[in-house]
Formats: C-alpha cells, structure tokens, sequence
C-alpha cells in the first residue's frame, strides 16, 4: 500500500500542475465571491442566495474538476507509454490503479477544501456584518461539502472504472450520464413504486439500487433554510458516507480485476 | 497476460463484490426514506418529476436541471424578483404562475405562499375593489400545501388562520389553524399567534376560553419579558406584548359581566330589503334596519391606561354599570352577496390558479348610517338647514341624536320653551342635559344664561317618540368587469346577511358575541358551522344572524331598464 500512497502523491503534484484544474478552482472562488455582491440585488433574503450559489458553484466546479482529472488519469499514462516504466517496477496493477485514485481523491480533497474554506470563511464574516441578528454557526455549510466531496468520490471511482474500459471521450459521456441519471434517484424510486407494467417497475428499481444514486447527496436545502428540522441528521450524513465507500469499493474492485488482466 | 492474483485472491475479490452490492443495496433502502423528508429534498420537485400518467411531469426539464445543479434556491429567488416587478406593474395574472414555479423550486421558502395567497384573495378586484371571490379557494390550497411542506413551522398556519379570520369570516376555521400553529411550533409568535386565537374565541362567542387564552398569553410575555438573557427589543416587544394581553383580558372580563343581561330584551331589527336594477348589471341596493348599540359605556373605576398587572387584573370585581345609554349606532355593515343559484365553495386539495370562468359570484359589503331616536321628554338636537344634523361627541355620549328637515317635521319644542313649561322632561332628558351644560339640572334650571347658549346651539325637548332606522345605500355596478361577472347561468340568489360576529364592539355590547340579543321575525336565522375538514369544534355556540335569500333570474340582473326586484318594505 505504500506504493500506492507514493502513486497518489505524484498524482495529486501532476494534477497541481495542470493549469485546467487550477483554473477551475480559481474561477469557482471567483464566482462565489460574485455571489455576495448577487446577494444584495435580490428581493429574497442575502445570505439564502449566498448559500444556494455559494454550495452549488463548489459542486458544479467539483464535478468538472473530477470528471476531467478522472478521465484522463489512465489513458494519460498509457498514451505516453509511461505506464510500461511504472508497471516494470514492482508496482502491481493494483496498486497502481488505487494510487491513481487516491490521488484524484487527494486532489479533489484540496479543490472542494480550499473553495469551502474561503466561502465559509467569507460567508461568516458576511453574516456578522450585515446579519449579526440572525447568525447561524457557519461550519455547519461543511456538511454540504463533505456530502460534495462523498458524492464526487463516487463520479471519481465511476470514471476510473470506465477508464479501464473506454476511451476518454466515451469514458466522459458515460460518466455525465451516469451523474445525471443517478441525480434522479427519487424520480426512479417513484417509477419503481408508483408505475403500472411489472416489467417496468423491476427496471426501475433495478436502475434505482444499481445506478450509483448521486441525488443522496444533495444537502443543500436544510442549509440554505436552516428553520427546517431534518429527522436523524447524524445517521443520514453517515449512512451517505458509508454508501458512497461501499460502491466506490465495488467499482474500484472490478476495475483492479479488469485492469489486471488488460493488455496495455 | 499474467494476473497479479492468485486464482484464491480474485475469488475472494469477487465474493467482496457481491458482499459489498448487498451492502450497497440494503444502505440505499435505508437511505431513501431519510432523503425524502421535506427539509432535505423537496417534495414539490419529486413529486413532480416523479409523477406517472396522466399529468407527467409538469415542472420544465431544463428548471428540474437546475434543481439538481443545487441552484433551485437561487432560481427561485430570481422568479421572485420578477414576480415583485410585475406585482408592482399591477399585472397579477403574471404573477400566479411564477409562485407556482417557486414554490416547487423552494417549498420551504415561506414568502410565496403568504404573498401568493395575500394576492389571491385581496388584490384580485373588480374596477370598485371588489374581491374576486373564485380565486379564494385556491388562495387556502396554496396555504395548506405550505403548511405540508413546513409543517414544523407556524408561520403558514398563521397565514391560513388570518385569512379565515379576516377574508372569509369564517372562525371555525381560523381558530383550527391558530391552535395548530401553537401545537406546532413551540417558539410561535405570541402576539401574531395566541393573540388572534383569543380573538377568534371572542367571535365564537367562547369567551371562558378567550380569557383563558389571555391570560396564558400575558404569562407567557411575562417570561420572555423578564428573562435577563432576553435581547433588550425581545423585552420590549414582549413588554408590550404582556400590556395588550392584560388589557384585552380586562375588556373581555368586562364583557363578559355586562353582556350576560344586557343583551335583554332582544332589539327588534326590521330588516327592510329592496333591490332596483336601474340598468344591465346595475343594481342599487338598499334598505334600512334598527341598528342598536351602546352609545355610551361605564367599564368601572378600573384603568389599564397605566400599565397594568395581570393579578390586579384578574382581582377586579368592579365592572360598572356597562351600557349607561344605548340607541342607534352607525358604522355595523351588511353584506349583499349575489351568486349562481347553485354555488357552492369547493374544496380545492391541490393549488391551481385555473378559474372557472362560468362562475359568477359577487360580494359587498354597506355601511349602515342615520339611525337616531327621540324619546319623549329626552333631548334632540335640530339642525333648521339643509342636509343632515350632526352632533358633537359629548352629545352623543349623551344619546342625544341629531334631526333635520330631511326626518320631518321638528319632534318636539327649543329647550328654552320646554323649560317654561311647553313640555315635560323625563329623567332620560334630565341626565342628557346635565351632561351637556355639565351641571346638575337643577343649577341648569336656574341659569339662563346655560340654558340660551343651550338653545341657540340647537337643543330641543322631544314631545312625541321618533325614530329613524339606520339606512345602507350602494350602486353596485358589474358592467365595468364582464370577465368577472358574466352571468352565465340562468338562475340566481341574492342574500342579505349581518353577523352578528362581526359586528362592532359597541353594537355586540348590545346584542351579544353571537347576536342573541336581537330579533327579527322574518330573517333571524341561528346558523351552527360544523366544517367538514378539520375536527368538530363542539362547545361553539348558534350564532343569530339576519339573513335574507332572494331568488333572481339572469334577465332580472341583465334585463334593459329600471325594474324594482325587490322590495321589503311593501310587505
């Protein structure tokens, strides 16, 4: 496994070094910033849009973060045939591929971490200022990046898992697809329990159970309205955790079993 | 290609999956119900989405895009903002669609739907402001789905209990919807909250438990009042907050001694009816009725004008002597409302801001004016010139009404002559005088002075009994607004209603919260609400309204011509 950690760090420093990922992250802290001059033209309630942006800009410039960096990860490797170099030493397959990942964990650890840290950070200081009666403790907008960061490590263990198979370009639409149809979990749940044709419903739920279900993660809401109360909040975020561990597992597991047996 | 694995190694491997996929499946089921509830996930977009059949998927793909992009807050906040630039232009009907989409976007945002529904049921109107009475049913819909969507909260029960209270009159309702909002929500609102609920007890004539809220309201202010963490505009507010519940428990205490026998004998009303169609969809309506209430009121030496205390308050056993002079009042309405003979209020379940536009319904409500009664041997007031006679206020205090010309003949003698021995005065008149030279009578007696300055301003002594009943008077004109009123059907009813609920306070200290203390032998009618949606309210008591139900015909309303419809005072 220490090979694997060393593959890791020299993901995340290759990935640092890419100015596109760099890029994103600096335009996504732009844009949050933006959000707090937003926050005051609008009729609603400053700090609801601030929220409502701030979380949703860290996740759309996370999921392209991810998508991108994941897709390329092993095809980059064996275009540049650096992989053979790699392979020649003694690093397993397997170990090699859970590198890779780690790294792209790594990474987008300190993407989503550096964007929440400026946006609570700016968020806090808003409220005190312009809001002071009506504070709510601003590191509670760190579960919505953790449920963020759990969710895009999943789409990381998804597009490593298609990257063994496919090309990045295919790899790229199948992997939106999967986020787009996985974001729909409720819609697929009502499909499975409310349609009419038996052969339809056992699709659905079998979409619904099979398709990661991305939608798990989407904590905005109690956020952005923090007057709602949220029944067993501590199991809800945990049992998301502990989901998105499960099937990232899953993947990354078939993924080493296919890798392993590939011809590169 | 050789494997990195042993063959035991990629069993192994393999089985994990399989583990790890019933994991996986077992953690998703218990997932599911936790993302459901309302705060996490919005019910309006699942259920949206995910409806099947007929209706499909209603809300746009490219706003259920947005929403999953976690921008549905912030696309709702931007259709709000264009909803309040076309509320400002007075283009309400932009407005309806724009608080749908919002409210699915964000059904936790309580704004739309208070507004939504404030729309709906008030800003609606024909050319003359009146209430386009169709949308109220959708209005309550759109409340009772924010209430499903933040049940937690009492802001919409509030919403919805207001809008019972003051649109529809309806107090059943209200006082449902109050009480909820306290079982509800522990850190509700006491003033917006417990206050309306004690006043929606005092309009179902449950006064025991009116008081009984007060007084629950004025310890509860207390507490927040004088906790030493509170924030010093918190003690204020509540400060405040505890002085109007101590008063209103003082006036409903006071209120309850006195109408308990002085709403005996019941007033005979007279109600009188007549309804001229002067013109296509003009209706003049009119009438008169003996419109009594207390002119003049002694609540006891007590005063809640300093800052009272809810013990002292509660000590009080002097009430006074309660209606220390009754006669006509102004200011109790009638309401005239005219609709499709067989309309009846749906109960809409689902908000939905289509119309049907084949119903006509339209409602007013008149003011009632110009009672005023001399008794013989009292005090008038007569006014020689045109127009009406107006009175100051110590003179009404007094009971002392004002006649003109336009009544008729002067129903008495000066006050001088009177007091020369033209005609006798009775005790009643004695007392009014004495208030209006503010000296005994008999000083007055001997002041002549008093008694020319008296005379000259116009104060007579009545020798006969004269009464004019009150008199309400509207053109009520629907050809300006044909979308609204379009007469469709062939058949109609017009109904003249006064509840006594809503009566004034000086009216309702004559004849009770729930008008036991007037009669009419035509159009009294005890009417008991026993709503069908929300639990029986069982200890409220008949209220006795005057109530008149006239049949018309679409051609009475639309017909050419002047034609007298109706007229009461020929039977």
């Amino acid at each position: 496994m220490g090979i694997a950690f060393v593959i890791a760090r020299n993901t995340i420093s290759e990935a640092i070094r890419r100015k596109v990922l760099v890029a994103f992250t600096i335009i996504g802290i732009a844009v949050i910033a933006l959000t707090f001059s937003f926050g005051q033209f609008q009729a609603r309630q400053d700090l609801t849009i601030v929220k409502g942006m701030g979380l949703g800009i860290i996740s759309l410039a996370g999921l392209l973060i991810t998508v991108i960096l994941s897709i390329n990860l092993i095809p980059t490797e064996i275009e540049r045939r650096t992989i053979y170099t790699i392979l020649s030493k003694p690093v397993r397959r397997h170990e090699f591929l859970l590198g890779k990942y780690l790294g792209a964990l790594g990474t987008l650890l300190l993407n989503i971490g550096v964007m929440s840290v400026i946006f609570v950070a700016a968020f806090a200081v808003k409220q005190a200022i312009a809001h002071p009666d009506t504070m709510i403790n601003p590191l509670s907008l760190f579960k919505a990046s953790l449920m963020i960061y759990m969710q895009l490590l999943l789409l990381t263990s998804v597009s490593i898992f298609f990257s063994v198979f496919t090309t990045p370009l295919v790899n790229f639409f199948l992997s939106f697809g999967i986020f787009i149809v996985g974001n729909m979990s409720s819609f697929t749940e009502d499909l499975a329990k409310n349609g009419s044709n038996p052969i339809l419903k056992g699709f659905f739920l079998a979409i619904h159970y099979l398709v990661p279900n991305f939608g798990n993660f989407n904590y905005v809401n109690p956020l952005v309205n923090p007057e709602v109360q949220v029944k067993s909040e501590a199991l809800f975020l945990g049992q998301n955790c502990v989901y998105a561990l499960v099937y990232a597992a899953i993947l990354m597991i078939i993924a080493i079993l296919a890798f392993d047996r590939r011809e590169v | 290609m050789n494997s990195s694995f042993t063959k035991s190694q990629r069993t192994t491997l393999q089985a994990s999956i399989a583990v790890l996929a019933v994991a996986a499946i077992g953690l998703q089921a218990a997932i599911d119900p936790l993302r459901r509830q309302p705060a996490i996930e919005s019910r309006q977009v699942t259920n949206t989405i995910g409806q099947v059949g007929n209706t499909g998927a209603a809300l746009p793909f490219e706003y259920t895009l947005g929403a999953l992009a976690g921008f549905r807050q912030v696309i709702a906040g931007l259709l709000w903002v264009r909803s309040d630039s076309f509320f400002h232009s007075g283009n309400y009907d932009a407005i309806l669609p724009l608080i749908r989409l919002i409210t699915w976007l964000d059904p936790n945002w309580l704004d739309p739907y208070a507004t939504g529904a404030w729309h709906m049921m008030y800003n609606f109107t024909d050319t003359d402001q009146r209430s386009d009475r169709r949308y109220l049913p959708a209005g309550i819909a759109l409340l009772k789905e924010g209430i499903a969507n933040n049940s937690g909260q009492y802001d919409m029960y509030k919403e919805l209990g207001w809008n019972y209270y003051d649109k529809m009159k309806d107090f059943e309702h209200a006082t449902y919807y109050y009480d909820q909002a306290m079982k509800n929500d522990p850190k509700f609102d006491i003033t917006q909250v417990e206050h309306a609920l004690a006043h929606c007890y005092e309009k179902t004539g449950r006064i025991d438990k009116a008081i009984e809220t007060w007084e629950d309201a004025a310890k509860r202010h207390k507490a927040i009042a004088d906790d030493p963490t509170a924030a010093s505009d918190v003690k204020a507010r509540e400060s405040q907050g505890y002085q109007n519940a101590v008063k209103n428990l003082f006036i409903d205490r006071v209120r309850k001694f006195h109408r308990a026998t002085q709403t005996q004998p019941p007033v005979d009303v007279q109600f009188v009816g007549k309804v001229t169609r002067k013109r296509p969809l003009v209706l003049q309506i009119e009438g008169t009725w003996n419109l009594v209430g207390a002119v003049d009121f002694d609540a006891g030496p007590f005063k809640t004008n300093s800052r009272p205390d809810l013990q002292a308050v509660k000590a009080v056993t002097d009430f006074g002597k309660g209606i220390t002079a009754q006669g006509p009042v102004d200011g109790a309405r009638v309401d005239v409302r005219l609709q499709d003979a067989d309309y009846v209020m749906p109960q809409v379940n689902e908000f939905n801001f289509d119309l049907d536009s084949h119903v006509t319904i339209m409602q007013d409500q008149i003011s009632t004016r110009g009672g005023k009664v001399a008794h013989a041997g009292s005090v008038y007031f007569w006014h020689a010139g045109a127009g009406d006679a107006m009175v100051d206020t110590d003179a009404q205090h007094a009971g002392v009404y004002g006649f003109a010309t336009v009544d008729g003949a002067a129903p008495g003698v000066p006050l001088d002559k009177a007091l020369a021995g033209a005609a006798p005065i009775s005790a009643e008149g004695q007392r009014q005088l004495a208030t209006l030279a503010k000296e005994p009578f008999d000083k007055l007696k001997a002041d002549p002075a008093k008694i020319a300055e008296l005379t000259r301003a116009g104060y007579c002594i009545a020798t006969q009994n004269r009464t004019v009943f009150g008199h309400f008077s509207k053109e009520i004109d629907m050809s300006k607004d044909p979308k609204m009123y379009g007469f469709y059907k062939d058949k109609y009813v017009l109904i003249f209603s006064i509840n006594p609920r809503s009566a004034p306070d000086f009216v309702q200290d004559r004849i009770g919260w729930t008008g036991n203390g007037w009669t009419d032998k035509r159009y009294l009618k005890a009417i008991t609400t026993q709503p069908t949606d929300i639990p029986q309210q069982t200890d409220i008591p008949p209220s006795h309204w005057i109530r008149q139900e006239v049949q018309l015909t679409r051609d009475d309303i639309t017909g050419n011509g002047e034609k007298v419809l109706i007229d009461d005072s020929k039977q």
